[in-house]
């Protein structure tokens, strides 16, 4: 039987274990020896059974194998065609000063950073012309709810013209009056805000006042009682490490289900504080599967209420769920200007928090035309050429190029520079680092390990293993 | 030390990409080519630079052999 | 149960089949064969629908007709059949008790028997309600390839809001075929049965050598027309072991269907026949299926299980289960008198048997 392979790589995983891959994402693990057999061509026919029944085989052009590679490469680079998602800063200005704040705010008195009716009327126009009716809409700032008038607008507007949307509001929650209240008992609406740990950690990095801590938790406890924890998901910023655990506890005496662990980013003001930031990688690396550990552990102890950990669950839905492409963080293509967009307190454009922040301090104006003028094509162009993975020589070579994502902007924001070898990057060895714990955990056959990586994917923490026959040898 | 690493049955064009991509992640080694032979000499350890030489021309080896299948992939998206 | 073919006496001669839509008194026009309003004769406690030819006399007892339905007048018959019932979970054409396999668990075993009639059906199709979602089942309604996609065509260009969910046992697409299947792809959900990925285990349950590769042949070409598929396996003693490696096959050479069902057992037809030997009872042991459903959910397949009383699944598998029985031969037993998920559960056939049927209802799981 003639067959040929569909381009595909490899990578260790541990001392027995390879990961092969092909450019679709379809894998299995193998020896060495079966490595060895597939380079040099020398399968057998169980082996070459195996690699057509994973799909790594196809005759010709066109026949059901290429077919199928296709559709799951085609499903992994789908990106909308309409912007669904508008991420707003209708203020810049905020009520507190977060120790770690990037480029995100201005004092609470400042003038000239608001949305005026101006801004707000064009947006409309924005919207009207570049989306169709199922948009999200997100508030971000400073602290949206300076303006909850605007907010008001907003979700009128959207009801009016018969939108079928969803509004997400990033809010330090300090602000509850009763117009806000009006919203936060819509169906449609959505809360996020910062723990970032127990009471001491939130007072030192974000609200520095007792007054401010205690108003906090009592808030968020008349939020999350009154409207449930579906209503209100909370986002943690890591800044001493040793407080991760501690931090996993608080939120599951708060009763959230969902923790997003990450390092603090340092950026803009921030980074001008922190010089050392740059090598947190290692460091963190450590801690975020010690912890990980740590909340797989406590499921498995569990009998409900388990907690599950956003970027083990993004990274894990890159590799088994094709067409999980909704993360700026983690996808490729990653294109601007396609589905969503950050719109400034002065109407500009920006594909992302982190441009709009590195343009804020001055490093690169990484804007992308505005509500007023419209969209900036050749900057979107220039942009976009630099966001596919598929064209990297680094990349091109590494097994998790089709689970994996690309950032340049990150690039950007921490070397100053894109052409930098995307294995020397920040982002390339956390995701690395992310993939080759993923594929460990896979291959430990522990059932903590299991139950997890099953609950993460379906929401049914069970040891009944997600993935059959992966195991060549 | 120093390490030697023959690819006999390997094209020339497979193990110049190799050289090329070990060179320019490995900037800390000493690395020649000559007659389909790698010669590394520097402070390093010899399993992971054996890995490393094998991942990298085994990598070439298969991208230039699939380089074609891709290319028609890509055009047919 | 509900009737769907009603016995009638016609007080007119009939020269040809007719569809009308059932309208208000008010609302008949009397010049318009296609609609017909209903009549309650009290003195005589009768039931009549009146056309433009005359009036019908109902026969069967408790019929309840509505507003807009649409039902067939046929011209050789003393019987008329209700077309599409807007109230109903499920409107069925049935084409044909003709079909090339024999599945041992078929619950229309097949007939020397056709019913297709596509001028009359493209005439009632125009008199459905907007959106309407039209089952075409058999026996195999492809034995009719062209005229049926004739029809699905015809149907896409006069009445592009309705959809059709077409029962078919894939034997039968031809590379010919599949410019017309593209034409209609988005209009038109194919329900095929896979009940392996063993070829001679597939085999062995249609009763037809060669039907595995054929129905893999459909699907190359089926996949190419960017064709929606709702893939069905049966579950039964004869399958349920491998059904994780279907799951893997699904995943690797199907990930482009729209619907996985699992499918639990009517007790009618050949199934009935073969009962003892096929029926696979999950209350009593979900183990196969566990690891099979774990599989697909995390897989981003679209899994659905079809037939399946919610207390007979566990718990935390219940959200995939779908009230699937058709409205018209679903029932409840005396077990399910106090349950409050009568309104999302599958319920039980019409012809259950409670007796040789789930052991553990509602004990179990719950």
């Amino acid at each position: 039987m003639t067959y040929n392979y569909f381009p595909y790589n490899f990578r260790k995983i541990d001392h027995q274990y390879f990961l092969v891959s092909n450019i679709s994402g379809n894998f299995f693990l193998c020896k060495k020896e079966t490595l060895d057999k597939i380079i040099h061509k020398k399968i057998d026919n169980n082996l070459e059974k195996y690699l057509l029944q994973k799909g790594f085989l196809f005759k010709e052009q066109g026949d059901f194998n290429w077919n199928n590679n296709k559709f799951k490469l085609v499903k992994r680079k789908m990106l909308p065609e309409k912007i669904g998602y508008y991420m707003i800063v209708p203020t810049l200005r905020c009520n507190i000063n977060c120790s770690y704040c990037q480029v995100s705010r201005v004092d609470q008195s400042t003038n000239g950073y608001d949305w005026d009716d101006n801004t707000l009327d064009h947006f409309f126009k924005f919207v009207s012309k570049y989306s169709d009716k199922n948009i999200k809409i997100e508030f971000q700032g400073g602290e949206p709810t300076l303006r909850v008038d605007i907010i008001k607008k907003v979700i009128q507007w959207a009801d009016k013209n018969k939108y079928k949307a969803e509004f997400a509001i990033c809010t330090n929650l300090l602000n509850i009056n009763q117009e806000f209240e009006e919203i936060i008992a819509r169906d449609d609406v959505h809360l996020s805000t910062s723990i970032d740990g127990s009471y001491e950690i939130q007072k030192n990095q974000r609200t520095k006042s007792d007054d401010l801590a205690k108003n906090f938790f009592k808030n968020f406890e008349y939020v999350s009682n009154k409207y449930g924890l579906d209503k209100i998901s909370a986002l943690p910023t890591f800044y001493d490490f040793d407080q991760v655990v501690p931090t996993i506890d608080f939120y599951e005496s708060l009763g959230l289900k969902t923790i997003y662990l990450r390092p603090v980013n340092f950026q803009g003001f921030a980074r001008k504080k922190h010089p050392i930031s740059k090598n947190l990688t290692e460091e963190w690396g450590k801690i975020y599967n010690k912890a990980l550990d740590y909340i797989f552990q406590k499921n498995y102890n569990k009998k409900n209420n388990f907690m599950m950990e956003f970027s083990f669950l993004t990274n894990l839905r890159r590799i088994f769920q094709p067409g999980s492409n909704g993360h700026v963080d983690l996808r490729n293509p990653n294109f601007a200007s396609r589905d969503n967009f950050i719109v400034d307190y002065n109407g500009v454009l920006f594909p992302s928090d982190e441009a709009r922040m590195i343009s804020r301090i001055g490093l690169v104006d990484l804007s992308l035309g505005n509500i007023f003028d419209g969209l900036d094509s050749e900057k979107i162009s220039n942009y976009n050429w630099n966001q596919i993975s598929d064209v990297n020589s680094d990349c091109i070579h590494c097994s998790y190029q089709p689970y994996c994502g690309i950032d340049t902007v990150d690039d950007l924001s921490r070397y100053n520079r894109i052409d930098l070898p995307k294995i020397k990057t920040n982002f390339c060895q956390n995701n690395l680092r992310k993939f080759d714990d993923i594929f460990s955990r896979i291959l430990s056959n522990k059932p903590e390990n299991i139950l997890n990586i099953t609950g993460h994917l379906t929401g049914i923490f069970s040891t009944i293993p997600p993935f059959s026959d992966i195991i060549y040898d | 030390m120093s390490v030697k690493y023959k690819f006999d049955n390997e094209s020339n064009e497979v193990l110049e990409r190799a050289f090329q991509r070990l060179n320019y992640n490995n900037s800390s080694l000493n690395i020649t080519l000559s007659n389909k032979e790698f010669t590394i000499d520097g402070d390093f350890n010899e399993n992971q630079v054996k890995e490393e030489v094998y991942k990298t021309v085994y990598n070439e080896k298969i991208y230039l052999e699939t380089l074609d299948i891709r290319k028609k992939i890509f055009s047919d998206l | 149960m509900i009737k769907i073919t009603i016995n009638a006496n016609y007080s007119f001669q009939r020269k040809k089949s007719f569809a009308s839509k059932i309208v208000s008194k008010d609302d008949y026009i009397p010049h318009d064969e296609n609609n017909v309003y209903v009549n309650f004769d009290e003195s005589n406690n009768k039931l009549f629908l009146v056309s433009k030819y005359g009036s019908i006399e109902i026969i069967d007892d408790d019929i309840k007709f509505e507003l807009n339905e649409v039902l067939l007048f046929y011209n050789n018959i003393n019987q008329l059949r209700r077309f599409f019932r807007p109230s109903a979970n499920s409107n069925a054409i049935l084409l044909t008790e003709q079909c090339d396999q024999r599945c041992i668990m078929c619950s229309q075993p097949p007939k020397d028997k056709r019913y297709d009639d596509f001028p009359l059906f493209k005439n009632a199709l125009k008199l459905c309600p907007n959106k309407s979602i039209i089952t075409i089942s058999g026996g195999e309604p492809t034995l009719f390839m062209d005229e049926l996609l004739d029809f699905l065509i015809f149907a896409k260009k006069e009445r592009p809001d309705i959809t059709f969910h077409i029962l078919s046992n894939g034997q039968h697409f031809k590379k010919e075929d599949m410019k017309n299947l593209k034409e209609v792809s988005s209009n038109v959900l194919w329900g095929i049965p896979l009940y392996s990925h063993l070829p001679n285990e597939h085999d062995d349950i249609v009763s037809k050598d060669g039907a595995y590769d054929k129905l893999f042949h459909s699907f190359s070409l089926l996949l190419e027309a960017g064709s929606r598929i709702e893939l069905r396996t049966v579950l039964m003693k004869q399958n349920i072991k491998s059904l994780l490696k279907l799951s893997d096959l699904i995943i690797n050479k199907l990930p482009w269907i729209e619907i996985w069902a699992m499918m639990q057992l009517e007790y009618i037809g050949y199934a009935k026949m073969n009962w003892k030997k096929i029926f696979f009872d999950n209350s009593e042991n979900f183990e196969f299926l566990e690891n099979s459903i774990i599989h697909a959910l995390s897989n981003k397949i679209n899994l659905n299980l079809y037939n399946f009383p919610l207390c007979t699944v566990p718990q935390k598998f219940r959200k995939i289960a779908r009230p699937s029985i058709s409205d018209w031969k679903k029932k409840f037993i005396k077990e399910c008198e106090n349950c409050e998920k009568k309104s999302v559960c599958a319920g039980f056939f019409e012809w259950h048997k409670n007796e040789i049927g789930y052991k553990n209802i509602g004990r179990k799981f719950l």
